[in-house]
Order: C-alpha cells, then sequence, then structure tokens
C-alpha cells in the first residue's frame, strides 16, 4: 500500500508492509522504519520506530491531520485523500461485499473451505492485528469458490482472502 | 467574608480566581457571551450569567451588563481578572457607587496609575527614580522631535492610556519621527480610546523586571518579590521567571523599597505590580504600575507558596495582610510559559478552532493555568492565550529542563501554538546564559523556523493511524468477542 504524504508543502512517497500483527516496515523516500505499533486511544498511538519509542498523538481537523510528537507539531495531508474516502456503514446490515481485512493482519484461521455453503454474515476468516482478532465475515449468501489465504499469511487491506458466488441466481 | 463574587473575565485567569474561591467556601458568578456557553470557566463556575453577543463591548466590555449580572445573582464583590476592565477606573467606580467591592485598588488609584504621565510624576514625588523622558503628553511631532534630541535617540513613544504593546514605537532617528508618533497615536487611539502619546528615552539592552505588591486597607503594603519579564515579541511577554538572573541582594532590597514607595507614594491597596526597567549597568527606572493581577503571578506564587487571589479577596474584604515584609521569602526558580492560538510559522497569526484533543503535562512542580479542553473550540473575539505552562525546580538550570520536558508533553491537537518556538527558545545558550533583555528576540529569534526534523515520524504516525483505526460503534449482537470488519473499516473500495 502506498502513501503520497506532504508536510510543510513537501511530499514524500511512503509504502508499507507489513510483518506481523503489531509491526510493520515502512518505507519513506529512502528511509526504511521498522514500526512496532499499539494504539492506546483514539488520539494517541505507541510506537516503536526502529528501536526508539515515540508517542504520536493525532487527530483528524479540517486542515489535514495535526500530528504531535515531543511537543512538535507536524499537518499531514495527503496527497491521494479524495479516493481513500470511506463510507463508514451506519447499517448494521451492510457487510463489506469482500472478505478482506480492515487492517494490515495475520490470518490466524480460515474457518470454511472450497464448496462450502455460507450464509450472509457467517464467519468466514479469523485475522489478528494490534493484538486484536477479528472475524470477516461472508457478504451474502453463496458458495466459497476460492481461498486465497492460509494461517500465518500477512494479509493487507484490498487483498481479498476468500471469493464467494453469490447465491442469487440459483434456483 | 463575602457569599459570592463575580467573576468578570472569561477563560484560563476566570478559572483561576472561581478555583480560589471554591477553595475558600465562596459561590462564584460567572459572566459569559453567546461563542462561550461551553468555555471552561463557565462549566466551573456555581452560576452563570449570559451576556449576549460576543463582541467584547457588548460582553466582557460591557460595564451595565455586568454590574446587572452582579445585582441578579446577589454578588457582593466583583473579580476583574486582568485585560478587560480591570484597569478601567470608571468600572471601579462604577462598582463602588451600586455597593459591590471591587477586588481592586479604588478608582482614584487606577485613574491616577492608569495615566502613565500623571503616574510618573506620582513616583518622581515618592522619590522614586523614573525611566528619562518627558513629563506631559506632546501631540506636536516637531515639539517631540526637539524632546528626542534632549533625551537622545533612540527614544520610544508610549500610549500614556494603556500598554499590552498597543502605541508603542521606537525612533531611532529624527527622520523617523513624524510618521512614528502619528501612528503610535492612532493605534491608542483605536486600542484605549485615547490617542494621548509620551517620549521616553529608549534603554536597548534593558530588562523588564517587576516587582509584585500587596496592601491592604489598613496601612501595610509589602512587595512579593520580583519577576523577570524580558522575553517579549512585538511587546508582549512570552516566558516569565523568577528569580530574574540579573538580581543580586542589594539590587532586589533596593528595587523592593521603590516598588513599596510606588504603592505608598499612590495610596495602594490590594495586589499589583511595579515595572522596572533595569540597564546594563544595574541601574533601575520605574516604567509604570499594573493595577491588577498580572498574567504571570503564578511563578510569584510557585515560589513563595503564596496564593494572589486569595489575598486579593482577603484585602477586599478589609482583612489585614497576614504577613511582613520579613516573613517574604522565595525558595529555587520558576519560569512560565504563555501557551497562544498562534501560528508560529505564520508570523503567529492567531489560529483559533477546535481542541480536537489536549493533553496537559504533570509531575513534580508543573502547573498548568488552563482556559481549554478537548472538544472546545476556541473563539477568535478575544485574545488567544489558550493556557499558561508553570514549572518549579530547585534551581534555573532544573527549571529550564523541567519546562522543556513539559512542554514537549504538551499535546494541543486543532490549533496551532506557539509550543516548538518556545523550545527552541528555552534550549538556546542565550536563555540559558540568562541574557534575557527586551530585544531578546530580535537579536538571537528573530528569523527563527521550525524545524520539521521528524517529518518521517509523523508520517509514520499517520499511516499507522489510517490503517488501524479504532473500531468504532458497538456490535448488536452478543458477541463481544467478534469485531466485524465493517465497524473497523480501513481503506477499500468497491
Amino acid at each position: 500500500m502506498d502513501y503520497r504524504l506532504i508536510i510543510n508543502e513537501e511530499t514524500s512517497s511512503a509504502s508499507i508492509s507489513i510483518i506481523d500483527n503489531d509491526t510493520v516496515i515502512i518505507v519513506i523516500s529512502d528511509s526504511t522504519y521498522r514500526v512496532g505499533y499499539e494504539r492506546v486511544s483514539e488520539n494517541q498511538l505507541y510506537l516503536n520506530i526502529n528501536g526508539g519509542t515515540v508517542n504520536a498523538y493525532i487527530a483528524d481537523t479540517p486542515d489535514g491531520a495535526h500530528v504531535v510528537i515531543d511537543g512538535l507539531t507536524y499537518i499531514v495531508q495527503d496527497a491521494d485523500a479524495p479516493a481513500r474516502q470511506v463510507k463508514r456503514k451506519k447499517s448494521l446490515s451492510e457487510i463489506p461485499q469482500e472478505v478482506t481485512p480492515p487492517m494490515p493482519s495475520v490470518v490466524v484461521r480460515v474457518l470454511v473451505g472450497v464448496g462450502d455453503a455460507v450464509a450472509k454474515g457467517s464467519g468466514v476468516v479469523v485475522v489478528s492485528a494490534m493484538k486484536m482478532e477479528t472475524t470477516l465475515l461472508a457478504p451474502f449468501d453463496g458458495t466459497v469458490t476460492a481461498i486465497h489465504a492460509a494461517a500465518g499469511d500477512k494479509v493487507m487491506p484490498g487483498q481479498i482472502l476468500v471469493d464467494i458466488e453469490k447465491n442469487e441466481d440459483r434456483p | 467574608m463575602f457569599k459570592r463574587i463575580l467573576v468578570a473575565n472569561r477563560g484560563e485567569i476566570a478559572v483561576r480566581v472561581i478555583n480560589t474561591c471554591r477553595e475558600m467556601g465562596i459561590e462564584s458568578v460567572a459572566i459569559y457571551s453567546d461563542v462561550d456557553n461551553r468555555s471552561a470557566h463557565v462549566l466551573a463556575a456555581d452560576r452563570a450569567v449570559c451576556l449576549g453577543a460576543p463582541s467584547p463591548i457588548e460582553s466582557y466590555l460591557n460595564i451595565d451588563k455586568i454590574i446587572q449580572a452582579a445585582r441578579e445573582t446577589g454578588a457582593e464583590a466583583i473579580h476583574p481578572g486582568y485585560g478587560f476592565l480591570s484597569e478601567n477606573p470608571a468600572f471601579a467606580q462604577r462598582c463602588e457607587d451600586e455597593g459591590f467591592v471591587f477586588i481592586g485598588p479604588p478608582a482614584k488609584v487606577i485613574r491616577d496609575l492608569g495615566d502613565k504621565i500623571t503616574a510618573r510624576k506620582i513616583m518622581i514625588a515618592g522619590g522614586v527614580p523614573v525611566v528619562p523622558g518627558i513629563f506631559r503628553d506632546e501631540p506636536d511631532p516637531d515639539r517631540l522631535m526637539a524632546e528626542a534630541e534632549h533625551l537622545g535617540y533612540p527614544v520610544m513613544i508610549k500610549a500614556s492610556a494603556g500598554g499590552g504593546g498597543k502605541g508603542i514605537r521606537v525612533v531611532a532617528a529624527p527622520e523617523e519621527m513624524k510618521e512614528a508618533s502619528r501612528a503610535a497615536a492612532s493605534e491608542a487611539a483605536a486600542a484605549f480610546g485615547n490617542g494621548t502619546i509620551y517620549l521616553e528615552k529608549f534603554l536597548s539592552r534593558a530588562r523588564h523586571v517587576e516587582f509584585q505588591i500587596l496592601a491592604d486597607s489598613h496601612g501595610s503594603a509589602i512587595h512579593v518579590l520580583e519577576r523577570e519579564c524580558s522575553i517579549q515579541r512585538r511587546h508582549q511577554k512570552i516566558i516569565e521567571e523568577t528569580p530574574s538572573p540579573v538580581m543580586t541582594p542589594e539590587l532586589r532590597d533596593a528595587m523592593g523599597k521603590a516598588a513599596v514607595a510606588a504603592a505608598r507614594a499612590s495610596r495602594y491597596v490590594n495586589a499589583g505590580t511595579v515595572e522596572f526597567l533595569v540597564d546594563e549597568n544595574r541601574n533601575f527606572y520605574f516604567l509604570e504600575v499594573n493595577t491588577r493581577l498580572q498574567v504571570e503571578h503564578p511563578i510569584t506564587e510557585m515560589i513563595t507558596g503564596i496564593d494572589l487571589v486569595r489575598q486579593q479577596i482577603s484585602i477586599a474584604a478589609g482583612n489585614r495582610l497576614s504577613f511582613a515584609q520579613e516573613d517574604i521569602a522565595g525558595r529555587g526558580h520558576a519560569i512560565e510559559c504563555r501557551i497562544y492560538a498562534e501560528d508560529p510559522e505564520n508570523d503567529f497569526f492567531p489560529s483559533p478552532g477546535k481542541i480536537a484533543y489536549l493533553k496537559e503535562p504533570s509531575g513534580p512542580g508543573i502547573r498548568s493555568d488552563c482556559g481549554i479542553y478537548t472538544g472546545f473550540t476556541v473563539p477568535f473575539e478575544y485574545d488567544p492565550i489558550l493556557s499558561k505552562l508553570i514549572v518549579h525546580a530547585e534551581t534555573r538550570e532544573k527549571a529550564i529542563a523541567r519546562m522543556t520536558r513539559a512542554l514537549q508533553a504538551y499535546v494541543i491537537l486543532g490549533v496551532k501554538t506557539p509550543i516548538p518556538f518556545l523550545i527552541d527558545i528555552l534550549a538556546s545558550d542565550a536563555f540559558a546564559g540568562g541574557e534575557t533583555c527586551t530585544n531578546f528576540i530580535p537579536t538571537y529569534f528573530a528569523d527563527w523556523k521550525p524545524q520539521a526534523k521528524n517529518a518521517d515520524l509523523a508520517r509514520i504516525a499517520y499511516i499507522v493511524n489510517a490503517v488501524g483505526k479504532k473500531p468504532a460503534g458497538k456490535s448488536s449482537s452478543y458477541e463481544p468477542q467478534t469485531v466485524t470488519p465493517w465497524m473497523t473499516l480501513g481503506n477499500w473500495r468497491m
């Protein structure tokens, strides 16, 4: 996953790849950072960046994300922000149409096999990230046609883990 | 003792006064304008009265409305805080006329000392050394120029009716005099309703050292040590400390005596501050008296343990001072940094907005006088001071380290603040060496720009935050262990 982030009118490209459920590698321009992370609260991240502890405070504001580290404030803007906009689902009945993890995760357990019938909302894959397990659900009634992940795999948001064919056209 | 006090102010100072009222068992009444209906001082008070439209003249400067609020709520005394009506003799007079105790000096004293020219005359008669200058207002620029020649350039044009950095111009050469006097008079008229200006010799490497005074209504007057306030930006103080690095026991004794002489000469009652300029040879000159509590009063409280607001209330209630001059002693070193909603990257332009997140520092010797909270929207109609950060430590060096640590731990998200600027000043050799004089910032920090040295760390934080958003909302199923992806969704596309 790639980002182009602007601070003080300087844009840097960054890419992220995951190591395990609480560690990622982030490469910004020519620098590589090994980042351990834990979310303390909505506004505080406890980070270990290349061995050093960093408490980062962050909040979204109209002019970008305000980040404060050690008393210094940075305004970070995402050059690709409109494309990344997510519509938060308000209704409980809406489930993502793809079986994909919400954050860089490690697959803990695949709950289905190819050919299985699944009901909408039933568990399909269990993933783990930031020490928290998340069960990804079947978006609709259907049949599992392919599985693209196995326990222990490191997966990223956007990656489809299980293909399910919708039942609607079946008699 | 009063049962109920109305606090005629807002923000951090109103919270500060309300806190002491609470400790004394006195009910507090807050006043507020429409945009301040959820302000910290309103939330802290026992009662609150809305004054209406937010512009200062319709709210915090509106004497009629404030007197009305005091009457409605049965307040017996009114504390004016600093700024707004605190040095307005008409307000003090009106309080007296309407039967409310004004927590401050008598209206006549405020009037006399509020006019800088009259104040100087009083001081000269009282034997207090004053800054060389002319003792009358002089609107004619040619006459001003003649006087300036007599004093010797550089000279400073100042407003007679007020301070706070308004109506001040430094004139280095005769050619600048005409325009500078016109501009100063115009600024003074806009800020104080009075364009009268006068002239002082400009002491370029002077320090601004002020003495806290306390006087009761029974004839006792003492000083409560000094404060060094030389770090100023555009004549507004941003860092203050006590003791002053330039002070010696002899100088403190001499200046302290002069401060008390100033109090007596003006028949001062209650808390006030006598400001002096100290030149490179440790000569000191009276500048003015501020007839109110100062913004930087907490540093005096930290080194002496005295609650100055409590003293103000006690004196106003008619009590004698409970200590004498020989009881006053300072311990250790205290520093204050003012935190404004200002953007240091944009010439310190005010930066109002919503406080998305606030985390104040804590620990031994840390005091935060804060007027904001997470979720509060800072209005743009008023002075942008958000809070004051004060530290106290055993030595100046330790106090600098403590203030630096506290500033780095201070998190304010949503508005810009000068915290990075303050950190750099405290880290400078000049500050460490105590070279605090009134041209400190132009000398050492004229072209300061914030360093984006750890910008990558901020990018990393942004990315981690984006991909690992906290689950929002509750699951309706009774399986708390299952967190479904649509609640924790990060970046994805249909």
